[in-house]
């Protein structure tokens, strides 16, 4: 895209957030999809944390803190529209976690809740490709 | 559903913002805009550089306003020639795909 210039350099993002994170229930990832952008944020920060989205291509962008440049997520764009169709296995556990089968709503939410984790994982494997191999490790690391 | 503001682009086209967008879908998926209701109308009214078609979706332009450190994006969905804000945030770079739509060059 001609005009537009790269206000921050992706070798500028920091990655301590990410390694210094552990996954537990008490330490969620937060996930939210946004059904009308067709965007999904996983992020180990809490939903209401400030953010500025770093593109690495036309689906992916690292979400970072403004004041110390720590990576702390991943938003996906087109995501049912582009980025599904092209990845089946995230795919095939997205489409798990919104299943709507389960007759038990307290079913659904467990499923949905041990769904998230593994479409992390196939997020960061499918995008694996298109970042930079310390970011990759990382968000890796966090999204275990 | 009230709107949070109205604003015309450089083309003409009138953009609208309701306020179920702004607090669901923006504030919520992106608290850093909190009080740029002002810079999105603005993105609109006079964007950085130009219009672009957004790289997945036909029937959406972007529009990006240079703040200090960061562009503020803004995302409208056109249904002919009256658009709606679907999303809005900050970010520090172009995303690759998109293309300029206006101005149109004349070479």
């Amino acid at each position: 895209m001609a005009g537009l210039e790269r206000l921050m350099p992706t070798s500028e993002l920091k990655t301590n957030a990410l390694k210094a994170f552990r996954p537990g229930p008490y330490n969620p990832l937060f996930f939210k999809y946004d059904p009308v952008f067709d965007a999904l944020k996983i992020q180990i920060v809490p939903p209401e944390t400030k953010t500025i989205v770093h593109y690495v291509d036309d689906y992916v962008g690292l979400l970072y803190t403004p004041d110390d440049l720590e990576i702390v997520g991943l938003q996906v764009e087109a995501f049912e529209h582009g980025f599904l169709p092209s990845h089946d296995a995230v795919r095939r556990v997205w489409r798990l976690s919104d299943s709507c089968e389960l007759e038990d709503f307290g079913d659904m939410i467990l499923a949905v809740e041990r769904a998230k984790p593994e479409v992390a994982r196939e997020v960061v494997k499918a995008t694996k490709d298109t970042l930079d191999e310390p970011i990759s490790e990382a968000l890796e690391h966090a999204y275990a | 559903m009230a709107n949070v503001f109205e604003a015309t682009d450089p083309r003409g086209r009138r953009v609208t913002c309701t306020d179920e967008t702004w607090d669901n879908h923006i504030l919520t998926g992106h608290p850093i805009m909190e009080g740029q209701e002002g810079d999105v109308q603005a993105a609109i009214q006079k964007p950085t550089i130009g219009i672009f078609r957004d790289a997945h979706f036909e029937d959406r332009e972007v529009y990006y306003l240079l703040k200090r450190r960061t562009y503020v994006k803004v995302v409208v969905r056109f249904d002919g020639d009256v658009g709606t804000v679907i999303t809005a945030f900050e970010t520090d770079s172009p995303k690759r795909g998109e293309r300029m739509i206006w101005p149109v060059s004349s070479d």
